[in-house]
């Protein structure tokens, strides 16, 4: 088995993983659309049209659509074209949507909410702000969630309230804040552990 | 990856907060620990939590790294602190995973980084023969654990109801990122033991 010599190694990694960190900072301010998160989102694109986006406006093209009624029965279900769109019959009474990329990423879309909240909505061609905020932080109501288009039993409710708070921030600002957290705990250790 | 909220049964997601507590506990309670070893932790904590913000397109959705792997290999068991604290934040700042799943992906990526650490150790102790050098032990680990975490995050996803064919897509989605984790491993170990190697000692992990 190896040798291990946590000291030396200590000193090392703490000067190589700090420049990591302060690059990737100076990076991501000047790159900024090249480096983003990838979680999904709904917006809706004008009557009878929604677009799946991964934050930061990459169109989810796998992503499968289901539109509810407003007693939770599945009435259309499809998948989005290359562009993350999926098209729908506006008439339709639809209460939300669900959209699934397969691949374990979920977005939620609450049309009561929506009409409750017209200022939310993107109109008919607007191309969505790329810090447009996640339409699945809107919905409040627990939900029944469908895995492909089968239900599936009664979840626990997502966490709606943190999400809306954590898309009002920049994302840079987010990373810092994380990043000042662990600076923070790492700072307190080293301190306490010199006085040791 | 991570799994968000309302994909998972409530059974599985209490089952991935059980197994998550019950390895950090312990190393928490670990005498010693936070004093010796925090500093260390939170910076690659730090990495791992930035690390889900590169993303690869990958056919028409996205992937990301994790560079769990990478922590175990540098910090052994106490890298599950450092996963669950980057795992914790990431759901608090970015959104990425939920409240209901933050112990199972907290174990998925834990579990990956302990892997990955195993196998470092166990490879780099078989190779003495032929040569032995950090980096390569330290690619096949991370590749293995990258592996790992998709496995065990594509069967959750299919204990979930998902159908078979997802279990696959990931693994295929997955690959660049696999890959690229073993090499960021590698690189990483590479420099790390030439430093060692210049200062007259070894580098065998943290």
């Amino acid at each position: 088995m190896p040798v291990y010599n946590f000291r030396a190694v200590g000193a090392i990694s703490f000067k190589i993983i700090a420049l990591a960190i302060f690059s990737f900072i100076l990076f991501h301010g000047i790159f900024m659309p090249a480096v983003s998160a990838h979680r999904m989102f709904i917006i809706k694109g004008g009557e009878g049209r929604l677009q799946v986006l991964y934050e930061r406006g990459v169109p989810a093209g796998r992503a499968v659509v289901t539109l509810y009624d407003r007693l939770d029965n599945v009435i259309v279900e499809g998948p989005v074209d290359p562009d993350g769109f999926f098209y729908f019959d506006h008439s339709l009474d639809v209460g939300r949507a669900i959209a699934s990329d397969g691949l374990g990423h979920l977005a939620h879309f609450d049309f009561k909410m929506e009409k409750k909240q017209p200022g939310t909505a993107l109109a008919e061609g607007e191309q969505p702000r790329p810090e447009a905020p996640p339409v699945e932080a809107e919905g409040k109501q627990p939900q029944i969630l469908p895995v492909t288009g089968e239900q599936t039993q009664p979840q626990a409710a997502p966490v709606e309230a943190e999400q809306q708070s954590q898309l009002q921030v920049p994302l840079t600002l987010r990373v810092l804040l994380g990043l000042l957290f662990l600076g923070i705990i790492g700072i307190t250790f080293q301190r306490r552990k010199n006085k040791c | 990856m991570h799994i968000p909220d309302g994909l998972v049964p409530p059974l599985i997601s209490a089952t991935g907060f059980a197994l998550a507590l019950g390895v950090t506990v312990p190393l928490f309670r670990k005498d010693g620990l936070l004093t010796a070893k925090m500093t260390r932790i939170s910076l690659v904590a730090a990495v791992v939590f930035v690390s889900s913000l590169i993303h690869i397109p990958v056919g028409l959705t996205t992937v990301h790294f994790t560079f769990a792997p990478l922590a175990g290999i540098l910090l052994g068991p106490v890298s599950f602190v450092a996963v669950f604290l980057a795992v914790f934040l990431q759901w608090m700042l970015l959104g990425h995973g939920g409240i209901t799943t933050l112990g199972l992906n907290t174990l998925t990526m834990g579990t990956a980084a302990l892997m990955s650490w195993f196998l470092y150790c166990r490879i780099s102790s078989l190779l003495p023969a032929i040569g032995k050098h950090a980096a390569f032990p330290a690619v096949l680990a991370a590749i293995s654990g990258a592996l790992l975490k998709v496995v065990l995050g594509g069967t959750i996803l299919l204990f979930s109801g998902f159908p078979g064919e997802t279990f696959f897509l990931l693994i295929l989605f997955h690959l660049p990122v696999i890959l690229g984790e073993g090499a960021v491993a590698g690189l990483a170990v590479y420099y790390l033991s030439r430093h060692f190697r210049a200062r007259g000692e070894a580098f065998a992990g943290v």
